[in-house]
């Protein structure tokens, strides 16, 4: 009985949550998507620049375009499957564009190691050149007289 | 002899680290292919309404990420286009797609003309974004196909 009397309650709140669930899909234009692909791709080039590895946003950035592109083409025929495709894509954008500053840092932090990587075995190189001129005449000239320690000088 | 061969390694080394990644000449590639996926095999004679299919390379040599736009015209014998203007004329399809640095794609080009004539030419341009302006900007790299078309 009590189930009954909240029916009418449990289905407007349902209604409610999808009307508003959907309401930014339907909102998404060709305008605001390609705006965030454009957003989007400017993170991933700086992403790139800064040494990340983009090759899966790279991915997912083409996934979005071809969503619009193909929302685009039915966007007169099937406004409705255009408006979910352009929610899809906006959705893989921003996805992107939230993702980028990490993989940013990461190339970041990878470049840096590798900065110091370098500077390190040029330290230790030049380490071992160093010794390599002060010892070697030492350990050659040590190993040349052992080696011929058995010889004697005859006046010929 | 021992400081030398050292001095050879550190040598490799810093250049290694310095060239790594170093793009000397920054380039695009655009390529229109046939049906076969091949360079061969194109289309002169279509009737009107009929589809076809093409596809369209694009190559990212610039050393950097890059969001391409290849734009399919249609335009006539006396439409002009060169490396440095793009064509005015009426815009068919576009085809958007991002490449990493040396990364390629081949993608499929359907389409189908509308008005029977001798001579057409379908006018492929390359568009790339550039961020500082937000915009597209015309690379200079085209290509085209001359097509007749008939009324049926």
């Amino acid at each position: 009985m009590l189930a009954a009397w909240y029916r009418p309650f449990i289905v407007a709140i349902l209604l409610a949550t999808l009307l508003l669930g959907s309401a930014p899909a339907l909102a998404q234009t060709s305008g605001s998507v390609h705006a965030q692909i454009d957003q989007a791709f400017q993170a991933v080039h700086v992403a790139a620049a800064d040494g990340g590895n983009v090759t899966s946003l790279v991915a997912t950035l083409n996934q979005a375009i071809n969503l619009t592109e193909r929302a685009d083409g039915m966007n007169s025929t099937n406004p409705q499957g255009a408006a979910n495709l352009y929610s899809q894509a906006y959705s893989l954008a921003s996805g992107v564009l939230q993702t980028a500053p990490a993989v940013a840092s990461q190339g970041k932090a990878a470049v840096s190691a590798s900065t110091t990587e370098f500077y390190s075995e040029t330290i230790v190189l030049a380490a071992l050149a160093a010794v390599g001129y002060y010892f070697t005449p030492r350990i050659f000239w040590r190993a040349w007289l052992r080696a011929h320690k058995g010889w004697k000088v005859k006046r010929v | 002899m021992v400081v030398g061969i050292i001095v050879v390694i550190a040598g490799v080394n810093a250049a290694n680290f310095y060239l790594a990644n170093r793009v000397t000449e920054p380039f695009s590639e655009l390529g229109v292919l046939g049906p076969g996926q091949t360079i061969g095999g194109y289309p002169t004679t279509l009737a009107v309404g009929q589809q076809f299919l093409l596809y369209g390379y694009v190559g990212d040599h610039e050393g950097a990420v890059d969001y391409y736009q290849v734009l399919v015209k249609l335009g006539n014998e006396s439409t002009e286009v060169s490396n440095s203007t793009y064509a005015r004329a009426p815009e068919l399809a576009s085809y958007g797609l991002v490449l990493s640095d040396n990364q390629s794609s081949v993608f499929p080009i359907r389409l189908s003309l509308g008005t029977p004539g001798t001579n057409q030419r379908l006018i492929f341009e390359l568009w790339m974004y550039n961020a500082t302006v937000s915009q597209f900007t015309y690379s200079g790299l085209w290509n085209q196909l001359w097509i007749n078309l008939t009324s049926g």
